[in-house]
């Protein structure tokens, strides 16, 4: 078990006031932006002299290990980019890659993740040249409507096997991992249950734990726990958590659930370990289940389109995301954990080494379907 | 015994806006219904998706628990928000309109501003004000206070919801108060005493359309949003569409959407229901003087409900948008500056969709206000289904049209205009209907028989009344495009970001500080459209006081399409020595056999008559007797279903062809008056004249205003006179292109009685001094008899005697006429030996006029009018007693009935009172021969 606390400063006045992030479809990863046509933002430009991400936690770490933007193919013409990771989040880093180049047109659409994937599916011919997916199960998705198309093993091989596509049609950027977020005054983390399903049992949690069902990245978790533990076991451990220890529905989306828990309303919450991110210092800490499906992660990703007329620097886009600078930028600014070996995630989360994942195919994680049918059939709001 | 019965009153045609019913224009319709076409699209294709689900599947979604819950849900929440919006805006349209609510000029203004504030932002304050860890919560827990009353659910939604979408109802209602006659309220509330029941009986149902039209705008925005209910966590329509949106599951999304579509179907099948096709035009008589109620103490609880909407709607939401401003950006996020590019991106995007929407409004408001037709009726309602339907859905089908069919639009603004378009035309086809709606329909008529074709009077006179409908409607379409956001996402360029799309990606990544400017700068933005939104009082004195400096408002371009007047005629026009009015010239008019049907029913029967040069002639009868109906028909505004109608010999209408009214060259002067209230006096009379030269037409002018004695008149507006003045304008209006033929439709019904015997004096006297063909149409016996060179007394449609006055008053040709020329007694008699033996005494039979009784039989009824007999208090040889006495001021009216139990009218001079109960004996004073009729069976 780990115990992990952070800080953050976040004005007063938005206290109580994080429930757009989940009342706009998605957590807030999902978030939509738009906007950075090309480099001349804040933040892109020439790569020497500034800083990319966010200076605060930047400053100190080693140099980044890894295959630098400096030594991949140059990428040019234009590249459009569908990103379900909103501008607040990646834009400084598009703007940086867009800035590298003067023969580069990179163009990002940024929206949600399901706008994006329903507009890819009924365009008839998609401009879009790479998909940028907020989660494994948008990239698989396209993959089986045959909307992808196999990266090249120079790209695949930049990050582990286990982190990506086994049909070599994605490749993971990111990793964010399940966790419980809990109240440090409420509870000790360190005596919370290393085993998900300790949580419907235990007497002590009744009417203390939150969930963000609506969430995407929650949906992704029953559905890893339907693939790794069986319907029948997910459908008795869902109905147990709402009938007998009166799980509470976010009142918006994994923010407002971190926002809850840190106030007390409950003790601890099922949620993403990236939410400590943006929490006041000390206000959560995080816990983690062990070899289970609450110990899951998913991950960010890209995947060329099929089709595309910039094949090469679509490709090439790919890599750029998993070269040492993004990679640093990933750790440092998103707080997620990097995809490539050589860059080390950001120390104020708890070290891989720490976590025990649970073994499943990524790619299952895409049949949503099921999932959501049991949500609702035990009356959980989504 | 015939009689004329108030029942019998054939449908009236002058009173409906649809002249011609059954033939639509067919370019107009064709356009308004490409255009309904081309908005309908996108929401067809949802229905095209839907259709691709199996329908065991399809059948298993709609039917399935959840969907009935949510159903219910849903409509719970439409009938709730719309009932509170029609209880909250109707009191508050009443304060700022007919009060002496203090500031209630800013009042109505800022109560309509909620509208410009994106109810996502709303809600986002009040969760944060009120919310389980909101602000308030943060000042009451010093005070022990854990947790405020859960503020989620249905409850939470439809407060905030009412909160931002009452103002639809708000606006429509204080348009259509203060578009209605003030009078009918001080008339209801002299008659009901008080203030609830004269509203109750006499307001409210005069403003139901109005109140409707905004209640209509209300639940459709209602079902279409998305947002409140999910911030509120509530499951509606929108938020299940969503999830399956979300889950890819495209085609469940699209099914779940045409419930949507099919509750705004009821929606709006309900208001049509209600609403009906009523033209809600004023009268056009005196302006419609502006009622104040006093609030006296209530002021206070008025200002109290006021300032608390305000409160709620504006003053929060703006005060937490302020504190984020004040804290400034916190959270780092790289590459997120705000841009004006945005505001800009914003504005010219809303403003292009405004542009758009108007235009493409006109032709489908046009022809639904116009003509009561089905298809004008289906192509307008058809295009409110965009605004029920959730933006993402509406988006995700331009991605699929655009990308398919004119990929060279997509992704770039035209698409997004479009996009607005389609969810915002109904916007702006209600508000530039209902501006069609208050116009006149008498006015068109007018620019038509002043000689301007049906395309010209819409540019002259109808286009220029109802842009304050098109901007207002504009306006609305302009500040819902400033708050659009889930199409605008889907089929904006790439990096084209507005203020809405800034502020919706910052909040979403909680990064507050930076949505606060943004923010501000859209609801800054849209709070000026709200201006224009805004129904004017009536119009502002300085307004017209400036318009009044404005050199060249009356146009003379291209008076080469016009018919053209022979302008040597014009120097006699003024003077006395025109034509003779007597009536031995050649024949001016005829008609000939003229019919008229309303599907089967005649209003005109088989009218035949012909009108010499310079006669004043008179239709008179009874409403619905269809003497309107036949100066129409002369005029050219209805066709005849059979006859000719010939001017001066040339047939201007029978049953196949007809001149159009600008051809004729025949002037009409309305009951209404139908001035163009946007036109000077001068420009008002100079309106059939554009073909004249300058210099003439203005020699006219003061011609005729000399002539009508209105000179210094020439600069007012319409609503500055009186309508007395009025009247001589439309006059004079009339007279100016020389009409061969001059109407007169009751010209004297809508002034007061003293006023009327002064004006058709003065109107006779001027008719004559320009010695003009008149045909005049009124219900008024004594005005026809005072006026007339001859008199036509009609009934059911047919022409029942056409004389002279005194002929037709004395020698009635059937008691018909008798009866609604005046009163009528009838005196029972019978021949006994060549004497004519009545109740008040024998009568020499040559006294009788006609020989209809010799004819027929010895069984008479006599007329006599009660000025034929005279009354003499007797004790010996009494006819009868004095039942009933009125003294009517000149003279003394008395009923008495005689022996035989026959009780007649007469009158006597005021200078001798009989009491009743008097023995008087009946003594006939009159000299000319007396009609009689052959007597009905008892």
């Amino acid at each position: 078990m780990v115990g992990i606390n952070r800080r953050r400063v976040l004005q007063s006045a938005a206290a109580g006031t994080v429930f757009l992030a989940g009342c706009m479809g998605g957590d807030e990863e999902n978030g939509n932006g738009g906007g950075s046509e090309n480099g001349s933002g804040n933040g892109g430009g020439n790569g020497d002299d500034e800083v990319l991400g966010d200076p605060e936690y930047t400053e100190g770490r080693p140099e980044p290990g890894g295959t630098s933007m400096e030594d991949m193919p140059d990428l040019e013409g234009e590249v459009i980019v569908y990103s379900g990771r909103s501008q607040p989040r990646v834009g400084e880093l598009m703007d940086y890659i867009d800035g590298l180049y003067d023969d580069l047109t990179l163009e990002v659409r940024y929206d949600d993740t399901d706008d994006l994937i329903n507009a890819i599916t009924v365009e008839e011919e998609t401009p879009a040249d790479v998909f940028y997916g907020s989660d494994s199960q948008s990239m698989t998705f396209l993959k089986d409507e045959g909307l992808t198309t196999e990266l090249p093993n120079d790209v695949l091989d930049l990050s582990p096997e286990e982190f990506r596509d086994p049909d070599g049609n994605w490749a993971s950027f990111t990793r964010r991992f399940r966790a419980l977020a809990c109240n440090p005054e409420m509870v000790d983390v360190e005596e919370m249950p290393d085993d998900i399903f300790a949580y419907a049992e235990d007497e002590a949690f009744q009417d203390e734990l939150m969930w963000a069902a609506d969430q995407g990245s929650f949906q992704a978790f029953v559905t890893a726990m339907r693939v790794i533990h069986g319907e029948d076991e997910t459908f008795e451990w869902l109905q147990t958590m709402v009938e007998d220890q009166g799980v509470v529905n976010s009142p918006g989306g994994d923010s407002g659930l971190a926002e809850a828990v840190g106030a007390g309303e409950v003790s601890a919450g099922f949620t993403n370990h990236y939410t400590l991110r943006d929490q006041p210092e000390g206000a959560i800490e995080l816990a983690f289940t062990d070899g289970d499906a609450g110990a899951m992660f998913n991950v960010t990703g890209g995947t060329v389109i099929e089709g595309t007329d910039n094949q090469a620097s679509a490709e090439q886009f790919v890599a750029h995301l998993l070269s040492a600078e993004a990679q640093e930028y990933f750790a440092t600014t998103t707080w997620e954990y990097p995809s490539i070996e050589e860059v080390e995630p950001i120390e104020e989360v708890p070290g891989t080494d720490e976590f025990s994942p649970p073994e499943y195919d990524l790619n299952e994680l895409a049949e949503l379907e099921a999932t959501l049918d049991m949500l609702h059939e035990l009356g959980i709001e989504t | 015994m015939p009689s004329f019965t108030p029942s019998n009153t054939k449908r009236d045609p002058s009173e409906t806006n649809a002249d011609e019913e059954s033939t639509l224009p067919i370019g107009l319709t064709l356009l308004a219904g490409a255009i309904a076409a081309v908005v309908i699209t996108p929401v067809l294709w949802v229905l095209f998706v839907a259709l691709s689900v199996d329908p065991e599947s399809a059948f298993s979604l709609i039917w399935d628990t959840r969907t009935r819950t949510v159903l219910t849900t849903t409509t719970i929440l439409i009938v709730t928000v719309t009932t509170l919006s029609v209880l909250l805006s109707v009191p508050l349209a009443f304060l700022t309109t007919l009060t002496d609510l203090p500031g209630k000029r800013l009042w109505s203004v800022v109560l309509a501003l909620p509208l410009v504030i994106p109810s996502y932002v709303g809600a986002f304050a009040f969760i944060s004000i009120w919310g389980p860890k909101g602000i308030v919560q943060g000042w009451l827990s010093p005070l022990g206070v854990e947790s405020l009353p859960a503020i989620y659910g249905l409850p939470g939604t439809i407060f905030i919801l009412t909160l931002y979408n009452y103002p639809f109802v708000y606006l429509t209602t204080i348009a259509g108060l203060r578009a209605f006659d003030k009078t009918f309220l001080e008339a209801a509330r002299t008659l009901e005493t008080n203030l609830v029941s004269a509203i109750r009986y006499a307001v409210l149902p005069l403003i139901k359309p109005a109140v409707t039209a905004g209640a209509l705008l209300t639940a459709l925005e209602t079902a279409a949003d998305f947002g409140v209910p999910t911030m509120m966590r509530l499951d509606v329509f929108t938020r299940v569409i969503y999830v399956q949106y979300n889950s890819f599951n495209l085609e469940y999304a699209a099914l779940l959407s045409l419930h949507l579509a099919a509750i705004a179907l009821v929606i709006v099948v309900i208001e049509s229901q209600v609403r009906g096709h009523d033209a809600i035009h004023g009268e056009a008589r005196g302006g419609s003087r502006s009622y104040t109620y006093r609030l006296g103490r209530w002021k206070w609880p008025a200002l109290a409900l006021c300032s608390t909407v305000v409160l709620f709607t504006l003053v929060m939401p703006v005060a937490i948008l302020f504190m984020w401003l004040v804290h400034g950006p916190v959270a780092y996020a790289g590459g997120l500056e705000f841009d004006w590019e945005y505001a800009t991106n914003s504005v010219s995007v809303s403003l292009l969709a405004a542009g758009v929407a108007a235009a493409m409004a006109l032709p489908i408001a046009y022809l639904s206000a116009q003509y009561d037709s089905l298809l004008g009726r289906i192509f307008e309602r058809a295009t409110y289904l965009g605004f029920a339907i959730p933006g993402v859905v509406i988006g995700l089908s331009l991605v699929y049209f655009g990308s398919r069919h004119v990929p060279s639009i997509y992704q770039t603004i035209p698409l997004v205009v479009f996009a607005y378009v389609v969810m915002y035309l109904p916007l702006a086809v209600g508000s530039t209907r209902t501006s069609i709606l208050y116009i006149n329909p008498r006015l068109t008529e007018a620019a038509r028989m002043l000689g301007s074709s049906p395309i010209e009077a819409f540019r002259r006179v109808v286009f220029p009344l109802m842009i304050p409908g098109v901007v207002a409607g504009s306006a609305l379409v302009f500040l819902h495009g400033m708050k659009e956001l889930p199409a605008t996402l889907m089929v904006r360029p790439i990096g084209f970001e507005t203020l809405a799309t800034f502020v919706w990606m910052v909040e979403g990544n909680a990064y507050y500080g930076y949505a606060a400017i943004p923010a501000l700068l859209l609801i800054f933005v849209s709070g000026f459209s709200i201006l224009a939104v805004l129904p004017r009082d009536d119009e502002d004195p300085r307004l017209r006081k400036l318009r009044r400096l404005l050199p060249g408002r009356e146009d003379s371009r291209d008076p080469n399409d016009e018919f053209i007047i022979d302008s040597s005629d014009w120097g006699d026009l003024p003077t006395t020595e025109g034509r003779e009015s007597s009536t031995d010239g050649g024949v001016a008019l005829s008609l000939d056999g003229v019919s008229k049907r309303y599907g089967g029913e005649p209003a005109v029967d088989e009218f035949s008559c012909s009108v010499p040069e310079g006669e004043l002639l008179t239709l008179v009868g009874p409403s619905g007797c269809g003497k309107t109906t036949t100066l129409r028909l002369i005029g050219g505004l209805e066709r005849p279903t059979s006859g000719k109608i010939r001017l001066h010999g040339e047939i201007i209408a029978d049953e196949t062809n007809g001149l159009p009214p600008e051809e004729r060259n025949v002037g009409i002067v309305f009951q209404d008056f139908a001035l163009f209230p946007h036109k000077t006096v001068a420009e008002n009379v100079a309106f059939g004249l554009r073909a004249v030269e300058k210099s003439e037409r203005e020699t006219a002018i003061d011609e005729l205003l000399s002539l009508v004695g209105l000179s210094e008149y020439a600069d007012h507006y319409p609503a500055e006179l009186s309508g007395g003045q009025k009247q001589r304008v439309a006059l004079a209006r009339s007279l100016a292109p020389k009409p061969d033929l001059l109407l007169l439709d009751e010209p004297l019904s809508n002034l007061d009685a003293g006023l009327r015997i002064e004006m058709r004096e003065a109107i006779r006297e001027i008719v004559k001094t320009v010695g003009v063909t008149a045909v005049w149409v009124t219900h008024d016996q004594e005005e026809a008899l005072s006026i007339s060179d001859r008199v036509a007394v009609m009934h059911g449609g047919r022409i029942e005697q056409i004389d002279g006055p005194k002929t037709v008053f004395t020698s009635p040709d059937s008691r018909t006429v008798a009866e609604f020329l005046g009163h009528a007694n009838y005196l029972p008699a019978r021949e006994e030996n060549g004497v004519i033996e009545t109740p008040i005494g024998p009568i020499a039979p040559a006294r009788i006029a006609t020989d209809e009784y010799r004819a027929s039989s010895e069984r008479l009824d006599i007329l006599v009018r009660p000025d034929d007999i005279a009354i003499i208090p007797t004790a010996s040889d009494a006819h009868g007693r004095v039942v009933y006495s009125r003294f009517n001021g000149p003279e003394v009216f008395y009923r008495v009935a005689l022996e035989t139990g026959t009780v007649v009218g007469c009158t006597g001079s005021h200078d001798e009172w009989i009491e009743r109960g008097t023995a008087v004996r009946v003594e006939l004073t009159a000299s000319h021969p007396l009609r009689s009729f052959t007597r009905e069976d008892e």
